[in-house]
């Protein structure tokens, strides 16, 4: 295969890996602009809300979880 | 059998010969051709390289040991002379248009002694009245629990504190299982050191490419792995949609808990790392549904990263203590290393070789970095999928496999390390069902 050939195929996957890389860091800074809102949106709603109370510990069903390492 | 075995064995041979002599001649180009004499270059040339060799060592490795993993568990054929009680337990919040499908589903299953119990986590539609309506007609076979919102694995807690079998399997509501499931798991509990049975999920909505190509990494990436560490009886995931097992265990080791966002990966690691043997049973089929868009792909991926690298977090002190257990401590070590050394790796091989490519005008090494991959994922892609019965055809899809979704997800996984590292809020998500199943 001519090394000319090589170069283009490279340049045609490396333009698509970063593209797509840049594609999935658009998605990831949308994704936390959102999740702030909500975040924020939600903080809002519980400082508006009564301190609710607390429920009984659940009976004891399950044993505690001791690491053995 | 011995048909079986020439079958694994043939890929294999080709995979390990293909690839050799991919290297072989990549090395040849990059050594003798090329006349690299910059310093960055061959500096870039040897750590991008060593990458290379590091992934395809990885896959030989995890090709041989599901190789072998096949070989030593051939279908367990016998009957059973005792069916010991199952409860099947279904966590369900705001799946009430699922609901009575998963139900008639789950009751579905080919066993004769088991129980349903539905644990509705204080959904806000008619998830609870839809499941306690169907308890009638399945007489004492159906329970139908609810709770305040807490999760699911306070629901998943709930469920097998009302449990009266002996084994759990413990499942998705929007989930099916194939009807053999249990059968399928109770046989290797015969072995009294065996705590619990992995299943084998697959995606049930193949319509588009990113459903595909996900088809196609649960085959390949996930179930390739599990076999791999079932052969080692360390299993470092029991997938949530599918797991059956033995309730004192739970109970004893703690229960699910909802520290981490991994709460399967969690428990899983608690047992492995307790010493108790896991076992992977690829006939414990259950047909889940994938996210059918990539903002959806996005978000379930950013909550399984960084909910993995919590579970092992969690347990770091077990990375510093390779006795009693050298081999769970190995798989710790290598969860670590997938979770983010790998993913670094792919970032920082692509950099450097545009960089190569760019100032070193070697661009040309990219092409036969990228074929060998490629070619790496389609065998892998083609033994997986023979070993499984599946369709071949979803093997064109390892071409786009490594060209888009590698990266993408990789992307999500370093952007989830990054966010868990710095300790960036984060909310659960909850994966918006079609209702395909």
């Amino acid at each position: 295969m001519d090394i000319e050939l090589y170069s283009l195929l490279a340049l045609a996957i490396l333009l698509t890996s970063v593209g797509t890389i840049l594609f999935a860091l658009f998605t990831y800074i949308m994704f936390r602009i959102r999740e702030t809102r909500k975040l924020k949106k939600t903080a809002a709603a519980h400082s508006a809300a009564p301190e609710p109370v607390p429920a009984p510990p659940p009976p004891q069903f399950f044993k505690p979880y001791e690491p053995s390492l | 059998m011995l048909r079986r075995a020439l079958q694994i064995a043939s890929i294999v041979g080709l995979i390990l010969l293909t690839l050799g002599l991919m290297t072989a001649f990549y090395f040849d180009v990059y050594v003798s051709r090329l006349m690299v004499t910059d310093v960055f270059l061959r500096v870039s040339g040897v750590v991008v390289f060593g990458f290379l060799i590091a992934m395809l060592i990885r896959y030989w490795i995890l090709l041989c040991l599901a190789t072998l993993y096949q070989l030593e568990n051939p279908p367990l054929e016998a009957e059973l002379d005792h069916y010991p009680m199952v409860t099947m337990i279904l966590p369900a919040h705001n799946e009430g248009p699922v609901i009575e499908s998963s139900i008639r589903g789950a009751m579905n299953m080919d066993y004769p002694n088991f129980e349903v119990i539905v644990v509705d986590d204080g959904s806000t539609d008619d998830t609870f009245e839809r499941a306690r309506n169907m308890v009638p007609e399945y007489g004492g076979k159906l329970q139908a629990i609810t709770q305040p919102n807490g999760g699911k694995s306070k629901a998943l807690n709930n469920g097998i504190s009302c449990a009266r079998g002996e084994f759990v399997l413990c499942t998705d509501a929007d989930s099916r299982l194939e009807p053999q499931t249990l059968k399928e798991a109770i046989k290797h509990f015969s072995d009294p050191e065996v705590c619990a049975v992995a299943g084998n999920v697959k995606i049930a909505n193949r319509l588009n490419m990113l459903t595909r190509l996900q088809s196609l990494e649960y085959i390949e990436g996930l179930n390739l792995v599990r076999a791999a560490q079932a052969f080692l009886q360390k299993i470092t995931v029991i997938p949530g949609p599918s797991g059956v097992f033995r309730k004192q265990v739970i109970i004893d080791i703690g229960g699910y808990l909802s520290d981490t966002f991994a709460e399967d990966c969690d428990l899983t690691l608690r047992l492995m790392l307790s010493g108790k043997r896991i076992k992977y049973e690829s006939r414990c089929v259950a047909w889940t549904e994938a996210p059918e868009e990539v903002a959806a792909l996005f978000k379930q991926r950013y909550r399984w990263g960084r909910g993995i690298l919590q579970a092992i977090l969690k347990h770091r002190k077990a990375l510093w203590k390779p006795f009693p257990d050298p081999l769970g401590w190995l798989m710790l070590w290598n969860m670590l290393f997938e979770s983010v050394a790998m993913v670094a790796m792919d970032f920082v091989g692509i950099l450097l070789f545009l960089l190569m490519a760019l100032g070193g005008g070697v661009s040309s090494l990219v092409f036969l970095w990228w074929l060998e991959l490629t070619l790496l994922d389609v065998l892998a892609a083609l033994f997986c999928l023979t070993q499984e019965k599946e369709d071949l055809h979803l093997v064109a899809y390892a071409v786009l496999y490594r060209l888009f979704f590698i990266p993408f997800v990789d992307a999500m996984r370093f952007f989830a390390s990054l966010d868990e590292l710095f300790n960036v809020r984060m909310g659960w998500f909850t994966q918006t069902r079609m209702g395909r199943i």
